[in-house]
């Protein structure tokens, strides 16, 4: 018989079809019931839970606020569909490959005619309607109800339906091309999640270690880590972020539709089929799978144990206990065997090729600690916000608005700041501009300079430090080029090159929002007295006296004089009105942390008569009594020593009135946040705003003790 | 129809098929045989596209096999291990064969039915493991395949089944010219059906032939000579004679002799012997013998 001869139904070329209906629909038959639970979850979390609320919302009788929460709802990703976007699709790809890695089913499958497109087109689609078809179904019934409630976007629910599609959709897409390299459903399992996060893993732990290794390394802000963005999970997490990045990751992640499922139909035509139960099915898969494993444990391994100890040598010997026991297990994986002693030379080679690189990085071979531009080529320099931010070394004004409701005490909605909603006219309107100013770069020449000697400070010093704040500085070059480097500071330690950034005024306008209050529009300011009651002030003047003493202050303070402080004396609120999303009139405030040095607050003070209330004077002070030096803890010491009046009692005092009028000026802060220096902590029993006797808790350097009351107040 | 030239297949460092030659014609009922690890069941899947060939060519009617979806519509693979889709049905099952299959004839399918006495309804996963055969059988039938390829076919059926599914089988071979490709270790009920057959040992076809002209080829003869004849005369006239093997039971000798009926006749007639008889082979025990020459034989061991 010749096959040409023979009688062809025209109707259909099998061949070219891309996938089998007969097929699709068998697994819809087969896999159909994790649909439905699929379904029924969303169901429950979405819809069902919408017309809950709304009858909640309808009781309230809270106008948009159904709206409010729908869109919440419908937001993507919220946790829980975030979680099953990479969940269900996974199962979805290993049930659906199953076939693929039994013997028995792979021979019966492929003697089908049907050719392997087809088979994967086939299973791909069936994929597709599995996962896509309850996500519709709810978008229909979501945006139906909020069309119902009519009020608003029902558009929303097909953004919904479109970003966890397309997200679950590349996620089976990278199930199925794994798959089609992995003859084990377990192993397939588990790597896919390995892979999905091995880009952040790898990239932060590269970074992490480096950190460590090459003095200047600016982790968590290098250049490097954008590449974590190449990871689904963290092009995810960016878009939950920022929901105006949700457009560009849908590019992304259906770039990686096409990609990943491109890839399983390349790698299934290229699979040998009698290889369908190794580990691994491709040979020229397994030299890479095994570095890549190697190097990932080594990277793990290696920031553990420099997390746990923080010098070099543990790290070292983290990445080589690492590296080889990855190198084991993955070519365990690889040989599909426990005896893999005859591959030790594959170890030897790495181990050999890893400290030749580490020690390249170690003696900083390519100079890249040393390489920092002419302040001639650099446009601007910004500095992050960590930096001198922790433990209120610099930053410990605090001098921020509230973003609480004064009336209920719960936070204001998720991303409202009542600094945006200030009406023009108020005096605090000019907080809109710190607002604006204040993550931008240094630009002015001195803040510049400052910032070029403090790097050079920096780069002498030896780094990391394991109690240190984090300080990246990136030159932004007069050619468009950026340089980043990064360093630790340590909490106490005082350095000088940091002072002169400190007494910039560009400087002190990116650091102190109370430089943009205006004393219009101000409702009042309140003075939380460190003698225990807070002192309200109203009218436009006297806030006005004390806003100016305050800001003359700030702009005049000096870096050795705040070094020498140690915490603020007391705090100043400035209440600014603005309107809520309702259009109801609140207030909120900027709090300013006022030092002991602050001369001209304290005569805005006087000059409002309120000194006494507020400053502790031989006229409102009953007695004194110094305690201890400082221990390690100032927090918990203070919290053992306040309001104990029987101990007090105990204590050797100081009543005399000439000598409290020379000890009270020294006294120095109220809170206090360095550890740096010796300090004494002095009791006070004073007289507070509405004449009430207590006890209060001060700081005070050693060397700011007179001398002539040393032996006085000292045991 | 069918064609295997040169077929070569390594798994890793091991050679399974060997520079594999294997010719089937149409309507012929072929069967494979060899020792276990010969190489059968690669070389059946790679006939049936499963398995692409890492070297030489497997045709059906000169179009190559693998990932050519029109030939493989032509034909049907019943393997050793059975697979059947999850949670299927006979019925099911035949629903999925009628879309794929171009030539699955329902008529057909309901006619076997009714022979098997399966319910078309039952899950296959539940019946037994002859049952389940019954079902590879049934739906590769009512295909209408122009090549069936069979591994162990009838391993777990009943003999009645047996007898009834090589039955079937045959009526399509004599009908429809249907070419059947069968590897099996049960010689005896080969020879009863097939029309050829190949002996694959260690990766390597040891011979393919018409099994009559086999048969025809190798003889089982009995001798028996009168006194003044010296035993064992006739092994000295080995340069004229192909022995493969002889025993001796008091004055009557059994030997295996290798040659055409015609060219063993005169020798032995020669030498005037008081008996002499030509024994027929049976395929066992040309496979035993062949086999045995190719250093895969009985060892006489006891334990």
């Amino acid at each position: 018989m010749k096959l040409e001869v023979r009688v062809m139904k025209s109707k259909t070329s099998y061949s070219k079809k891309l996938w089998s209906g007969r097929l699709v629909r068998h697994n819809l038959r087969l896999y159909g019931l994790l649909s439905l639970l699929f379904t029924i979850f969303l169901w429950l979390v979405h819809p069902v839970r919408m017309l809950l609320d709304h009858e909640r919302m309808l009781g309230m009788q809270e106008v948009g606020a159904l709206y409010t929460e729908g869109m919440r709802i419908l937001s993507f990703p919220n946790p829980v569909d975030g979680l099953l976007a990479f969940v269900v699709p996974v199962v979805m790809g290993l049930v659906l490959l199953r076939y693929l890695q039994e013997p028995s089913a792979t021979a019966v499958y492929h003697s089908f005619p049907l050719g392997r497109s087809q088979i994967l087109g086939s299973q791909i689609l069936s994929g597709a309607v599995l996962f896509l078809g309850p996500l519709l179904l709810n978008a229909l019934v979501m945006g139906g109800l909020v069309l119902w409630e009519g009020n608003g976007a029902w558009t929303e629910a097909i953004r919904w339906f479109a970003g966890y599609g397309t997200t679950g959709m590349m996620v089976f897409g990278f199930a199925l091309m794994l798959g089609m390299a992995l003859g084990s459903t377990l192993v397939q399992g588990v790597l896919v999640y390995v892979f999905l996060f091995l880009p952040v893993g790898l990239v932060l732990g590269v970074a992490n270690i480096l950190e460590l290794l090459l003095h200047g390394y600016p982790y968590g802000e290098s250049d490097v880590m954008k590449w974590t963005r190449i990871s689904p999970v963290m092009a995810l997490e960016n878009m939950a972020r920022d929901g105006n990045g949700w457009d560009r990751t849908m590019v992304q992640f259906l770039a990686y539709i096409l990609l990943f499922f491109g890839m399983a139909f390349l790698l299934y035509r290229k699979r040998k089929l009698e290889r369908n139960t190794d580990y691994l099915c491709f040979d020229s898969f397994k030299t890479g799978f095994v570095f890549l494993m190697t190097f990932l444990g080594m990277t793990l391994a290696g920031v553990y144990f420099k997390e746990m100890m923080y010098t070099r040598t543990s790290t070292h010997v983290g990445m080589a206990v690492g590296a080889v026991l990855a190198y084991a297990a993955s070519q365990m994986i690889a040989q599909k065997s426990v005896f893999i002693h005859r591959t030790w030379k594959g170890m030897a080679v790495y181990g050999l090729a890893m400290t030749l690189t580490l020690t390249a990085i170690s003696l900083d071979v390519g100079g890249y600690s040393r390489r920092i531009p002419n302040l001639g080529q650099v446009r601007s320099i910004q500095l992050t916000q960590q930096l001198l931010d922790t433990e209120g070394q610099l930053r410990s004004y605090g001098n921020w608005g509230s973003h609480y409701d004064p009336e209920t005490g719960m936070p204001l909605p998720e991303g409202f700041n009542p600094i945006l909603a200030i009406q023009e006219g108020n005096g605090a309107a000019g907080l809109k501009t710190y607002i604006a100013q204040e993550q931008e770069a240094y630009v002015t020449p001195e803040a510049l300079q400052a910032i070029w000697e403090l790097h050079f400070s920096r780069m002498s010093e030896a780094d990391p430090v394991e109690r240190g704040s984090r300080v990246v500085l990136e030159y932004r070059l007069e050619n468009g080029g950026t340089l980043r480097r990064g360093y630790s500071f340590e909490y106490d330690a005082k350095v000088p090159e940091l002072g002169r950034l400190f007494e910039t005024l560009e400087y002190k306008r990116k650091n102190n929002p109370v430089l943009f209050l205006a004393s219009q529009g101000l409702s009042k300011a309140v003075v939380n007295s460190p003698l225990g009651e807070p002192i309200g002030i109203r009218g436009q003047e006297a806030i006005g006296v004390l806003l100016d003493g305050i800001r003359e202050d700030v702009l005049e303070e000096t870096y050795e004089s705040r070094w020498e402080e140690g915490g603020p004396f007391y705090f100043v609120d400035f209440y600014y009105p603005y309107t809520d999303l309702q259009g109801k009139t609140l207030e909120s405030y900027v709090n300013v942390p006022v030092y002991s040095g602050y001369g001209r607050t304290r005569e805005a003070l006087d000059a409002l008569g309120l000194l006494d209330r507020v400053v502790p004077t031989p006229g409102n002070v009953r007695s004194l009594a110094v305690l201890d030096r400082m221990g390690e803890d100032p927090y918990l010491e203070k919290m053992r020593s306040m309001e104990m009046p029987e101990a007090y009692e105990g204590l050797r005092k100081v009543e005399d009135k000439e000598k409290l009028a020379l000890l009270l000026p020294q006294l120095q802060s109220n809170y206090r946040y360095t550890l740096a220096g010796d300090y004494y902590q002095v009791q006070v029993k004073a007289l507070n705003a509405v004449g009430e006797e207590g006890l209060r808790t001060f700081y005070l350097r050693k060397e700011k003790l007179p001398r002539e009351l040393l032996a006085e107040v000292n045991d | 129809m069918i064609s295997m030239d040169a077929v070569t297949k390594n798994f890793g460092n091991f050679k399974a098929l060997d520079q594999v030659d294997l010719h089937v014609a149409k309507g012929s009922v072929y069967g494979l045989v060899g020792p276990n690890g010969a190489g059968k069941t690669t070389l059946l899947k790679i006939l049936a596209g499963v398995y692409r060939p890492d070297g030489g060519a497997v045709s059906v009617d000169g179009v190559p096999v693998y990932e050519n979806v029109d030939v493989k519509q032509r034909m049907a693979f019943i393997p050793d291990e059975l697979h059947f889709l999850p949670l299927a049905t006979p019925k099911s099952l035949a629903a999925f064969y009628g879309d794929i299959y171009r030539e699955f004839d329902w008529e057909r399918y309901r006619k076997i039915q009714g022979i098997l006495e399966l319910d078309e309804r039952q899950k296959v996963s539940k019946m037994s493991k002859g049952m389940r055969k019954q079902v590879s059988f049934w739906l590769s039938m009512a295909c209408r395949p122009d090549v069936l390829v069979l591994d162990e076919p009838v391993d777990g059926l009943d003999p009645v089944m047996r007898r009834q599914i090589w039955s079937l089988l045959l009526q399509d071979v004599a009908e429809r010219q249907m070419t059947v490709l069968v590897s099996s270790h049960n010689l005896r009920e080969l020879e009863d059906v097939c029309d050829h057959v190949g002996i694959l040992n260690k990766g390597k076809m040891l011979l393919e032939r018409d099994l009559d002209e086999m048969k025809s080829d190798i003889h089982k003869i009995q001798v028996a000579y009168g006194p003044d004849v010296a035993p064992g005369v006739l092994e000295e006239r080995e340069v004229s004679l192909d022995i493969l093997k002889k025993e001796r039971s008091g004055s009557v000798s059994t030997y295996i002799v290798r040659g055409a009926k015609a060219e063993v006749e005169p020798v032995v007639l020669s030498l005037s012997p008081l008996l002499f008889e030509f024994i027929p082979l049976t395929l066992e025990e040309i496979f035993m013998y062949e086999i045995g020459g190719a250093g895969y034989e009985v060892k006489n061991i006891l334990l």
